[in-house]
C-alpha cells in the first residue's frame, strides 16, 4: 500500500487533486469555527458584490453572506456526494460482482438488470423518483446512488469476468471455498483497484447530479448545497452573475480535483501494472 | 488397491457453439502410489478430464470413485471430507496464485479452510515451504517477486499441504524454463516417493510422462486410445495416433532423419462439437478402413501389452502373429 | 552442408558486437551484450536460449524492428551483404524488410490482423514489393498457400483468422513472410505455441520451403529438439550472450560450455525413477547486472576468475568456439 502511495504521489496533477481535496475537506471540517451561527441568516444589503468589506464574496438576493454559505455548502454537498456514491458503490459491485462471477441465472439475470439501467435515462428516473417519494436529504442520496449504480457494476463484472478464470480461482474451489468466500476474499481484492478509481470518479459525479437537481429546485430545501445556491442565482445572473458563479466554480474546482485524484489512481493502480 | 476408479465418464460441455464433447466414455483406474502418464494435443480432452475428476466441471455421465466411495454427485457439503484427498497443480504458475495474497497465505490457506489454528498453519506452512526447497522468507512475499520455477514450487507446496491422496498435474512444467523443469520434475519424483501419493500427469511433453509416469495414456477426441506401462508403451506403441505422435516428436539428434525427409501425420485434431461416427481417429489416419467409419473400437489387449483401440491392431491371442501395417501417409 | 563449405561462403548477415539496451526505470540497460552471429546464404542457425536471455531482442535488432523509444541497437553493426544496416534510413530500411530477410512470430494469432481476411492479408504482404494486380495477384496468393500446404487455398483466401487454427495461421504468417523471396527468414518460436504433430509438420514445410528456395533460415528457440531437427549450426545465448557457437553436430556430441552440457544433459534419455541432472539455481532476470561470467552463480564447476572477469568467446575446435574460462585450461573436456 505504501508503494501505491509512492506511485501516486510521482503524479503532480494526482497529487495537486489530493491537495484541493484535502483543503476543501478542511474548510468543510471547520466551517462552524469559520462561520459560527446559521449561514442563511440575512447579514448585510442584498446583492452587495464580491470583494465588499466583510464579504469577500458578496451577499445574495436576500442579503446573505455567500462566503458563509459556500462554506456550509461544502459538508453538505461533499455529505450527498460521498453517501450517494457509496450507495452506488455498493448497489454497483455486488450486482457487478453477481453477473461477473455466476454464469447461469444469477449471472444472467444480474447482467440484465445493469442493461435495464444502462437504457434509463438517468436524470428523468432521479426526477421520478424524488417527486414520487419527496426531496428528503436521505432520499435523495439513496435516488443518486440508484441511478449512478451502472457503469461500477460494468466496470466490476468485466473485472470479475477477466479474474475468474485464473487457476487461484479454481484452486480455492477445490478447496472447497464457498462462492462468498471466492467472490469477497479471493477475486473482490484483486478486482476493487479500477473500480476504486472509477468511484471518485463517482463521488464527483454524484456531487454533480444533486447539483442539478437542487439548480432545479427539487433538492431538500432544508439543506443548502453549491448546487442549490446556483439554482437561486439562476434569475440574477444578468445582474449579479456571481451568485451563480461562485459556487459553480466551487463545484467545478471540486469535480476537477476529484478527476485528478481518480485518474492518479488508475494510473497506479492499473492492471498493466499489476502482476 | 484402486484410489480412484473412473466409468464410462462423459462431459458435455454446453457451449455458444454448440454441445462440446470435451470426454466421452472413458475408463480409468489409478493405484494409490501410481504415477499416470496422460498425453494427447490440445483439445483432446486431458485438462477437461483432470478438472472433472477434481469436481470442478460436471460430468454428464459415468462415475467417478475415490477410494471406493463415489463422489460424482456428491454436493459441496459431501465434497468437503473429499477436497483435501485431491488437489491439483496447475501449467500457468502466474495464473495459479492470487497475486493480493503472500505465498504463505495461499499455501496455508487449505489448512486454514480445514481448521487449523493460525499458528500451526504458518508452522506447518514454513515445514512445507522448506519441503519444496523455498526460503523461509518467502512466507511473507508476494508471487511477482518469485520467478516461475518458484511459483510452481509454492503450488506444490499448497496442493501437498492436506497430504492429499492424489494430485492432479496439469502440464505443471510446460510453461517453465528449459533449465528450471528438471528441478521440479525431481521434486515431484521426491514428494512421491516420501508421501505415496499418487499423480495424474497431464502432459503434451511426451519426454517428461517417459521419464515420470508408471502407466500412459493416449487421448484423442475425449477417448483412450492406447495405455500401457511405463516401458512396454514405448516401445510398443501401437496405435496409429500413438505411433504419429511419438514419431513427431523432435528426436534432439542431428543425426535422426529430418521431418522433411519423413511421412508425417497430416491434419489436425478435428472440432469435438461433432464426434465422427465409429474411430475418433478415422479422418486422419492413413490406414482408415470402412468398419472404423461403422463402429467405435474398443480397448482391447494386444501384443506388447498395450491396450489399444483399434480396429486393425489385431489380438495377442490370434494365432498367426500379424505385424501391424506400416502407416502410409499420402 | 558440411563445415568447409560455410568457410569459404561470405556472410549474408553478420553482426559485430552488437549491443542492444532496453529503457527501463532504473535507465537504459543492456540486453543484448557482445552479439558476434552470422547466416550465410542457404544456412539454418538457431538461436537457442531461455527466457529473458536476450534471443528474441537479438532477432529484432538484426531486422532493425525494436520498438521504437524502448529498445535500441546501442553498439556494434549489422552487415548485409557488407551493407552496415545500422545506419540505414526507415525508407532505406523498408526496401530491405520483407525482400532480403521477412520475419514470423511465436504467436500466429496476434501476428494476424483479426479484421483483415487472410487473402487481403497475403495480397498487401505480396504488393508491398512487387506490382502485381488483378489476376497475377489472386494466383500468386493462392500459389503462396499451395506452397504452405493450406488445403482449399480459394475458400481460406476469403476467411478471417479467428476461422483457422494455430497452425494454420503459423502456415499464413510463413506465406506472408516467403511472399517477397527473402533471402534470410527470422523465425522467433516458429512451433512454441503448436502441438507436437503441428509442430512437426510447420518443421516439415520450413525444411521444404528452405530446399525449394534457398533461403536462409534463422530460428530462435528454447528447445534443442527444434535445433537438432532444423539447424546446421547453432549459438547458445544465457543472460544476453553467446556463451557456445558451432556446427550442430559438434554442438550436440562435444559441448563445451557447463550450461550448453547442462542443457543438453536434460535432453537424453533418463531412466524412470532417477532424478533428472539439474542446473541449480534460476534463470538469470531480465537485463540482471552482474560482474564476470553471467553462468558463474549455476555452474558447477564456476573457480574464482569466473566470478570477476567475462569470458571472451575462443576457438577450441573447427568453427566451435565457446565463452568460458574452464577451457582456458582445458579443464571441460
Amino acid at each position: 500500500m505504501t508503494d501505491v502511495f509512492l506511485r501516486f504521489t510521482q503524479n503532480r496533477l494526482a497529487t495537486a487533486g489530493l491537495a484541493i481535496l484535502g483543503l476543501i475537506g478542511l474548510i468543510a471540517l471547520s466551517a462552524p469555527l469559520l462561520f459560527p451561527g446559521d449561514p442563511l441568516r440575512i447579514v448585510a444589503p442584498a446583492l452587495q458584490p464580491p470583494l465588499t468589506d466583510g464579504y469577500p464574496f458578496g451577499t445574495d438576493a436576500l442579503g446573505r453572506d455567500m462566503l458563509a454559505m459556500i462554506v456550509h455548502g461544502t459538508r453538505t454537498t461533499l455529505l450527498i456526494g460521498v453517501a450517494a456514491a457509496t450507495t452506488a458503490i455498493l448497489i454497483g459491485v455486488t450486482i457487478g460482482a453477481l453477473a461477473g462471477y455466476y454464469g447461469g441465472v444469477i449471472g444472467s439475470l444480474a447482467g440484465r438488470l445493469i442493461e435495464l439501467f444502462q437504457t434509463i435515462p438517468g436524470l428523468v428516473f432521479l426526477l421520478a423518483i424524488v417527486s414520487f417519494v419527496g426531496p428528503q436529504l436521505i432520499f435523495v442520496v439513496l435516488a443518486i446512488g440508484i441511478v449512478s449504480w451502472e457503469s461500477i457494476a460494468r466496470l466490476t463484472r468485466a473485472e470479475f469476468l477477466a479474474w475468474r478464470k485464473r487457476d487461484f480461482v479454481l484452486a480455492g474451489r477445490a478447496m472447497g471455498m464457498t462462492d462468498a468466500r471466492l467472490i469477497f476474499g479471493e477475486i473482490l481484492p484483486n478486482a476493487i483497484a479500477p473500480v476504486i478509481a472509477v468511484s471518485t470518479l463517482s463521488i464527483a459525479g454524484a456531487i454533480l447530479v444533486e447539483s442539478g437537481l437542487s439548480f432545479l429546485g427539487l433538492g431538500d430545501p432544508s439543506v443548502s448545497t453549491w448546487g442549490r445556491l446556483v439554482g437561486e442565482g439562476r434569475g440574477l445572473i444578468r445582474t449579479a452573475w456571481y451568485v451563480c458563479a461562485i459556487p459553480g466554480a466551487a463545484i467545478v474546482l471540486t469535480v476537477f480535483a476529484l478527476s485528478l485524484v481518480s485518474d492518479g489512481l488508475n494510473d497506479v493502480l492499473n492492471p498493466g501494472s499489476r502482476r | 488397491m484402486t484410489l480412484l476408479s473412473v466409468r464410462n465418464l462423459e462431459v458435455h460441455l454446453p457451449t455458444t457453439h454448440g454441445v462440446v464433447h470435451a470426454v466421452n466414455g472413458l475408463d480409468l483406474d489409478i493405484a494409490a502410489g501410481e504415477t499416470v502418464g496422460l498425453i494427447g494435443e490440445s483439445g483432446c480432452g486431458k485438462s477437461t478430464l483432470g478438472k472433472t475428476l477434481m469436481r470442478l466441471v460436471p460430468s454428464t455421465g459415468g462415475s467417478i470413485s475415490l477410494e471406493g466411495q463415489d463422489i460424482t454427485h456428491l454436493d459441496a457439503r459431501g465434497l468437503k471430507p473429499v477436497r483435501p484427498k485431491i488437489q491439483m497443480v496447475f501449467q500457468d504458475n502466474a495464473s495459479a496464485l492470487n497475486p493480493r495474497h503472500t505465498v504463505g497465505q495461499s499455501i496455508s490457506q487449505p489448512l486454514r479452510l480445514n481448521g487449523w489454528s493460525k499458528r500451526d498453519a504458518r508452522q506447518h506452512t514454513e515445514e512445507l515451504l522448506a519441503r519444496v526447497g523455498l526460503p523461509k522468507d518467502s512466507f511473507d512475499r508476494y508471487p511477482n517477486e518469485f520467478s516461475g520455477g518458484q511459483r510452481q514450487r509454492v503450488g506444490i507446496a499448497r496442493a501437498i499441504a492436506l497430504n492429499p491422496k492424489l494430485i492432479v498435474c496439469d502440464e505443471p512444467v510446460s510453461a517453465l524454463d528449459v533449465s528450471v523443469r528438471a528441478q521440479v520434475i525431481n521434486l515431484l519424483g521426491d514428494l512421491q516417493r516420501d508421501l505415496g501419493v499418487s499423480f495424474l500427469f497431464i502432459s503434451h511433453d511426451l519426454s517428461v510422462v517417459e521419464h515420470i509416469a508408471d502407466r500412459v495414456i493416449v487421448m484423442y477426441l475425449g477417448r483412450i486410445v492406447e495405455q500401457g506401462r511405463g516401458d512396454s508403451f514405448w516401445k510398443s506403441p501401437k496405435h496409429p495416433y500413438t505411433r504419429a505422435l511419438l514419431d513427431a516428436a523432435p528426436a534432439h539428434d542431428p543425426d535422426a532423419p529430418r521431418a522433411v525427409d519423413k511421412p508425417l501425420l497430416q491434419g489436425e485434431l478435428p472440432s469435438n462439437l461433432h464426434l465422427p461416427q465409429g474411430c475418433p481417429f478415422q479422418g486422419r489416419c492413413p490406414l482408415v478402413e470402412a468398419r472404423c467409419r461403422e463402429s467405435v473400437p474398443q480397448l482391447r489387449r494386444a501384443e506388447g501389452g498395450n491396450q489399444v483401440a483399434c480396429h486393425l491392431v489385431p489380438e495377442p491371442a490370434e494365432p498367426a502373429v500379424q505385424p501391424v501395417p506400416e502407416p502410409v501417409y499420402s | 552442408m558440411n563445415a568447409q563449405t560455410f568457410a569459404v561462403d561470405t556472410p549474408f548477415i553478420e553482426a559485430r558486437g552488437l549491443t542492444t539496451s532496453v529503457r527501463t526505470k532504473r535507465g537504459e540497460v543492456p540486453i543484448v551484450t557482445g552479439f558476434d552471429l552470422s547466416v550465410r546464404r542457404g544456412e539454418t542457425v538457431a538461436i537457442v536460449g531461455e527466457s529473458g536471455c536476450g534471443k528474441s531482442l537479438a532477432a529484432l535488432s538484426l531486422m532493425q524492428l525494436l520498438p521504437k523509444g524502448r529498445a535500441r541497437v546501442s553498439g556494434g553493426e549489422v552487415r548485409l551483404d557488407g551493407r552496415d544496416i545500422l545506419t540505414l534510413k526507415a525508407r532505406e530500411l523498408n526496401a530491405l524488410r520483407g525482400r532480403e530477410i521477412a520475419l514470423i512470430s511465436q504467436d500466429p494469432m496476434s501476428a494476424l490482423n483479426p479484421v483483415i481476411s487472410i487473402g487481403a492479408q497475403l495480397r498487401e504482404a505480396i504488393t508491398a514489393h512487387s506490382d502485381l494486380k488483378g489476376e497475377a495477384l489472386h494466383a500468386r496468393a493462392i500459389e503462396l498457400m499451395r506452397l504452405v500446404q493450406i488445403p482449399d487455398p480459394e475458400a481460406r483466401l476469403r476467411e478471417y483468422p479467428h476461422r483457422l487454427s494455430g497452425g494454420m495461421c503459423q502456415r499464413v504468417s510463413i506465406a506472408m513472410a516467403i511472399a517477397s523471396q527473402p533471402r534470410l527468414l527470422i523465425a522467433d518460436e516458429p512451433t512454441t505455441a503448436l502441438d507436437v504433430t503441428i509442430q512437426a509438420q510447420v518443421l516439415q514445410l520450413l525444411q521444404r520451403l528452405k530446399r525449394e528456395t534457398g533461403m536462409a533460415l534463422l530460428i530462435i528457440t528454447h528447445d534443442f529438439g527444434v535445433v537438432a531437427e532444423m539447424a546446421d549450426r547453432v549459438a547458445v545465448m544465457y543472460a544476453g550472450r553467446i556463451v557456445e557457437e558451432g556446427p550442430v553436430r559438434e554442438i550436440f556430441r562435444n559441448p563445451r560450455h557447463p550450461y550448453t552440457q547442462g542443457l543438453l544433459a536434460l535432453t537424453r534419455h533418463h531412466p524412470r525413477g532417477m532424478r533428472l541432472p539439474e542446473i541449480a539455481g534460476l534463470v538469470p532476470a531480465y537485463g540482471e547486472a552482474r560482474t564476470g561470467c553471467a553462468f558463474a552463480d549455476r555452474c558447477p564447476q564456476a573457480r574464482a576468475i569466473c566470478r570477476q572477469l567475462t569470458p571472451e568467446r575462443r576457438s577450441v575446435g573447427p568453427l566451435h568456439d565457446t565463452a568460458c574460462w574452464l577451457t582456458e585450461t582445458g579443464e571441460v573436456a
